[in-house]
């Protein structure tokens, strides 16, 4: 193998180019997940970020051995609820803004700005999932998600044909970088949990399924049984594997998404993660061929003006 | 297909200002790819630093990585799940000696549509404050105390955090038993409260 094979591997994977369609349903569906966040911390947004709240900035201060300088806008008005309501008003018009597509690219910057800002202000609270969110937030900022399925940047794309495939194309690599981070969370949790103990022997579901404050709805007989217990922690290596391998095999892909999609929907019924689960089903959208969405939203565009003029 | 509709690409508009497009065009696979490897080399360096090379790395590169946080870690129930349960509980004394306890919402207890919003009590609680982050601790103290002050004449003084817990049984001796009571007792600390920590609370 030459440098020139592999700088020119380099170049088709991060620059050649791809329609915007998948990038633009993941914002899409990335968005409506915003606006469920944004609403779903009202309850007790004072209780987490409040300047009469449950955690200080000097234990966050103290917590990160008295660093400071991190990418939190409260810092421009500590203690302030106020500005805690403003705040978190502009955060869900950045998320709907996402989602309808409004100035996609700006509205990524603010809800990545925001996901960091309360992130810093209180990280005891956010589970793997903000996590998650935070950070492919940032990658959005550099994708062109706002060149299909928008309501503003007209100009700077073609209108697609009857079929969704007539956008015009825009660069591999923020896409790349999407998915290049989904596969990151299975490859990592994957290497931390063949190091041995009870995923290796088969019984770490069990132990999972008995933290109570995670259950959601029972799951009768599954965790009652040994062998279905074994099953379940060997199957969920095996998922979590193909899921940074197999996953870019075309022929396998969509075989992967399906078990994944059905894996975390069981944990989603058994377990209370808000979002985590839909994060990582969404996610998935990366990995479909934009000429598949391109005909699945035809698809659906038929059907929906079908039941508009039967209506009618 | 039809492309008879395509229009001129717009450029960027901050580029615009700073590079003509020709320039851009030159330098732009160079610095793409050098902030892709960037931030793969600092993923990567993050999550598996398992070697004093690669703990230099994140030493040198933290600031950044944490400023603008993307530090990330998936070992989601790894290497093993949590094998406990906890719950941690605060008892408010007051001025005149009675005594009340304060619980957080716990999940077990909730129904399915109240947890979903409730779930980082859960994460704070059970997870974090519970056991890792006893920087916290005081202003648990506190916030139980504010929340709890109800009489003017009569004000929280101190408050006890304990938390209880239990261990979740190994499979071989688990298997359809019910989890033990969280019977398992460690008082975390007690925490003066002071007039200036009750300051701005609006009595009932």
């Amino acid at each position: 193998m030459s440098i020139f094979t592999i700088l020119q591997a380099w170049d088709k994977f991060w620059f050649s180019e791809i329609s915007p369609l998948s990038v633009a349903v993941y914002r899409i569906l990335l968005g409506f997940l915003t606006i469920a966040f944004v609403l779903l911390l009202i309850p007790d947004l004072f209780v987490w970020f409040g300047s009469q709240g449950i955690c200080s900035n000097q234990a966050v201060a103290d917590w990160n051995n008295g660093h400071s300088v991190f990418l939190n806008l409260f810092s421009f008005c500590p203690d302030n609820d106020n500005f805690l309501i403003a705040f978190h008003c502009v955060f869900f018009l950045a998320a709907v803004a996402l989602m309808l597509g409004f100035h996609a690219r700006w509205a990524a910057t603010i809800c990545y700005l925001c996901l960091t800002t309360l992130y810093h202000r209180n990280p005891f609270i956010f589970n793997a999932g903000d996590t998650y969110l935070r950070v492919t937030s940032f990658w959005l900022i550099f994708a062109a998600s706002g060149n299909a399925l928008a309501l503003t940047g007209w100009k700077q794309r073609s209108k697609p044909d009857g079929n969704f495939n007539n956008y015009k194309k825009v660069s591999i690599w923020p896409l790349r970088l999407l998915q290049i981070q989904l596969a990151t969370v299975y490859w990592h949790t994957f290497f931390c949990k063949i190091v041995g103990g009870p995923w290796i022997d088969g019984t770490a579901v069990f132990t999972a399924s008995r933290i109570e404050d995670l259950q959601r709805l029972p799951l009768p007989f599954v965790f009652e049984h040994a062998w279905t217990i074994k099953f379940l922690t060997w199957s969920t290596l095996g998922i979590e594997f193909a899921l940074f391998t197999l996953i870019w095999i075309k022929e396998l892909r969509y075989w992967v998404i399906a078990f994944a999609v059905i894996f975390h929907l069981t944990i989603e019924y058994h377990m209370n993660i808000p979002l985590f689960e839909w994060l990582m089903i969404v996610s998935y959208v990366l990995f479909i061929e934009p000429e598949h969405l391109a005909m699945a939203l035809t698809w659906l565009r038929k059907k929906f003006h079908k039941e508009k003029s039967n209506s009618q | 297909m039809t492309n008879k509709q395509i229009k001129p690409v717009r450029k960027q508009s901050i580029l615009n200002e700073l590079l003509s497009r020709e320039e851009w065009a030159r330098i732009r696979k160079p610095v793409i790819s050098s902030f892709l490897i960037l931030h793969c080399t600092l993923n990567y360096c993050y999550l598996f630093n398992n070697h004093p090379y690669i703990n230099n790395v994140n030493h040198f590169f933290f600031g950044y990585y944490a400023f603008m946080g993307l530090e990330q870690a998936w070992n989601v129930f790894a290497p093993e799940p949590r094998s406990y349960n906890p719950h941690l509980t605060a008892i408010v004394t007051y001025q005149d000696g009675t005594s009340k306890l304060w619980n957080y919402p716990r999940m077990e207890r909730l129904d399915f549509f109240t947890k979903i919003p409730k779930e980082r009590y859960r994460k704070f609680f059970d997870d974090n404050a519970a056991w890792l982050i006893p920087a916290v601790w005081p202003d648990i103290a506190r916030y139980a105390a504010r929340i709890s002050y109800e009489r003017k004449d009569n004000p929280p003084k101190f408050v006890t955090l304990t938390r209880f817990s239990s261990t979740i049984l190994p499979m071989e001796a688990g298997l359809k038993k019910p989890n033990l009571p969280q019977s398992e007792t460690k008082v975390l600390g007690v925490y003066l409260i002071t007039d200036k920590d009750l300051a701005g609370v609006k009595l009932k």
